[in-house]
């Protein structure tokens, strides 16, 4: 069941840990709506910064570079980079 | 199902990551030479690259692969709802021991690293980051900032790394003799 997620590259170990609880989905519970369909872009975008300045300290210039280099290396971004 | 074409290519691929992985940890990334790389795999200077444009996006590969790996171990030992942090700590420190000397080079070099280089390293780290993030944020811990005080613990192990000929005393690898000591002074940071 161990994936990554196709999206932030979360690692997906436990169904807990996949969309809507479906080991079948590419994305990870993070990135995908209550359905487990992939969130938007720019949603994304914002989340994923947010997620990095709550966790790593850097300030939102930063992170925002840092959830877009992670994001334009992942299958789920590659059409917006 | 694999073709032999992609089959091959997979393992050019993957004999330039263990190839780059080992001159990395002779030589650093700063004089990382992708000539030298090639030599070791046993191929054409071209064919590396075919397979990595520039010796930036190799040395992000590495980092990335690396990182990756540690961070889907520990999530793996996070299934079990009743791991503590100590534990988390103690495989984190465990799994940074068995490639020590790659480690060593990422805490000496990164601030002489180019851009793209730094930013993979630090994209990667945000998902371990976060895993110990979560950890602790379960715990209940009486602590004022936990990014901060996960960044006390990272910056800990990289003085450390970053000086190993002065700390190490044996032979059994630098973080296997002072994780005990990092994870249970980390500990009195969380009470």
């Amino acid at each position: 069941m161990k994936k990554i997620c196709e999206s932030c590259g979360m690692p997906m170990i436990t169904a807990e840990d996949f969309g809507a609880k479906n080991t079948d989905n590419k994305y990870c519970i993070h990135c995908t709506d209550e359905l487990g369909k992939l969130k938007p872009f720019e949603q994304k975008l914002t989340d994923m910064t947010h997620f990095i300045m709550r966790t790593s300290d850097l300030n939102k210039e930063n992170a925002e570079k840092m959830a877009k280099e992670t994001m334009s290396k992942m299958p789920a971004w590659k059409a917006y980079f | 199902m694999k073709n032999n074409r992609e089959i091959a290519k997979y393992q050019t691929f993957n004999k330039i990551i263990t190839s780059a992985k080992e001159v990395i940890i002779k030589k650093g990334i700063i004089n990382l030479k992708t000539l030298d790389v090639a030599k070791k795999a046993n191929i054409a200077h071209g064919t590396l690259f075919s397979h990595f444009q520039t010796k930036d996006v190799l040395v992000s590969e590495i980092c990335q692969t690396e990182l990756k790996n540690i961070a889907v171990r520990l999530k793996e030992i996070t299934r079990n709802q009743q791991i503590n942090i100590a534990s988390l700590l103690e495989k984190y420190l465990s799994l940074v021991a068995e490639n020590e000397a790659f480690y060593i080079i990422i805490a000496k070099e990164f601030p002489f690293l180019s851009k793209p280089i730094q930013e993979s390293i630090i994209s990667n780290e945000v998902i371990i980051r976060n895993i110990l993030y979560q950890k602790i944020e379960q715990g209940n811990y009486n602590v004022a900032n936990i990014t901060m005080t996960i960044s006390f613990f990272f910056a800990t192990v990289n003085y450390y790394l970053s000086r190993k000929e002065y700390f190490e005393s044996g032979k059994g690898g630098l973080m296997n003799e002072k994780k005990n000591d990092i994870i249970s002074t980390f500990l009195k940071l969380l009470t």
